[in-house]
């Protein structure tokens, strides 16, 4: 699925492990995220699909795009669009999560660079309304 | 890239599902959720029958047991109510161990007994909780996990599916836990335990799991007899830890593990006994 994904210009799923450890290859298929690397195209069939193309626009962040601007979530950026649809998936389902469903849920994206403080301040942003 | 992988199948019937896997050309595998087919990506496979389309994904209880669709997520177990409640949230606690949110996702519980980690904190559960597997070659058998486990080629034949688990609403006044050392809490353990212990009177019985000793996880029927209606205290709890080291003397384990096994097993023997006692 991943490399489909990528083939056809939807590049924000990014390229990590191939083997379903590192996360970044995120997407949300029938709104739960799913490691687009360890799943073959044809299993999505018949379900929706939404990377993170998807979510916002240049002209229109997202609530959670915004947040994570905001809060200094973003390093290098290479997990951020795994991250950031984890949470949507999160908040999607659950508007107020406390802080361990948070974690859990950004839990399966590894990132090398903020040790995740500020991404789970941001969702929790997010959820507590501050957008 | 799969190179080698040509078709992708999704059978509505288990007949077609059975037909196609029965072919010798192309090679033909199942596919539940794929975390670990995929990843692995064998050339040796070249056509996957996707199983999704077998209404496979449930859980249901009855008075006598509770059955697991093979399908069945590992976050739908956690998310199931009738999971939560089942012994105070053992087998729920034991899904949410097992991989990250994402790989919960679509990871499924069929999928995790066939590939049998031996170190999975869920197939320990199972194995504790007495679950039986249903396997479907076309044939339908039923067979208790802790004899999949030691018997595991003959039982998965390349046209074999499991279908679905059961597990048995027998016990009251039970306490479950599961040990386990590993370098950090998120890594994978090196040694982990899982017990289930039921109470009467002031003996008890119990079920307990053992894993990264071999190649699956392991019961110890051995030991659960020795200790059976035994009075629990300080001696029951040092040979059990001894009857543990005993029974792994054979295996290629170097001697931390060894001494590590014992230990988990009796802590989470203890932790069990100690829920059991609140309960």
């Amino acid at each position: 699925m991943l490399e489909v994904l990528r083939r056809i210009g939807y590049v924000g799923v990014k390229h990590g492990c191939e083997d379903g450890s590192c996360g970044v290859c995120t997407v949300l298929l029938d709104g739960k995220a799913v490691l687009s690397c360890v799943m073959l195209a044809a299993q999505a069939d018949g379900h929706s699909l939404i990377t993170i193309e998807g979510v916002g626009s240049r002209e229109n962040l997202h609530p959670l795009q915004t947040a994570f601007v905001e809060h200094s979530a973003v390093q290098c950026g290479y997990c951020t669009p795994a991250m950031i649809l984890s949470a949507k998936a999160l908040l999607d389902e659950n508007l107020h999560p406390n802080e361990a469903e948070v974690r859990d849920a950004l839990g399966g994206v590894l990132c090398r660079c903020t040790g995740y403080l500020k991404p789970v301040e941001a969702v929790l942003r997010v959820s507590a309304g501050g957008d | 890239m799969w190179s080698s992988l040509v078709e992708y199948q999704r059978p509505d019937t288990m007949a077609k599902c059975l037909r196609l896997l029965a072919r010798q050309y192309p090679h033909t595998v199942p596919l539940a959720g794929g975390t670990w087919l995929v990843a692995q990506r064998d050339p040796q496979v070249e056509a996957v029958v996707d199983l999704s389309g077998l209404n496979l994904a449930f859980i249901k209880q009855s008075t006598q047991r509770i059955r697991l669709g093979a399908l069945t997520t590992l976050q739908d177990l956690i998310e199931s109510p009738i999971i939560q409640e089942l012994t105070n949230g053992f087998l729920r606690d034991a899904s949410y161990k097992s991989a990250s949110r994402t790989t919960r996702n679509i990871a499924t519980l069929g999928g995790t007994i066939v590939v049998g980690n031996s170190t999975s904190d869920l197939c320990l559960a199972l194995l504790v909780l007495d679950a039986h597997i249903v396997i479907r070659s076309p044939r339908e058998i039923v067979v208790p996990l802790n004899d999949f486990y030691a018997n595991r080629a003959s039982y998965m034949l390349p046209t074999s599916i499991i279908t679905e688990i059961s597990i048995p609403k027998k016990y009251a006044r039970i306490g479950t836990a599961s040990m386990q050392v590993s370098r950090t809490p998120q890594d994978q353990p090196i040694v982990n335990a899982s017990a289930l212990v039921s109470q009467i009177g002031s003996a008890l019985l119990a079920r307990l799991a053992l894993g990264g000793v071999t190649d699956y996880p392991i019961r110890l029927p051995m030991i659960e007899g020795l200790i059976s209606h035994q009075k629990v205290d300080a001696a029951l709890y040092d040979l059990v830890a001894q009857a543990v080291q005993m029974g792994i003397n054979n295996y290629p384990l170097s001697e931390y593990q060894r001494e590590m096994a014992g230990i988990v097993v009796t802590r989470a023997l203890q932790k069990a006994w100690e829920r059991a006692e609140k309960e």
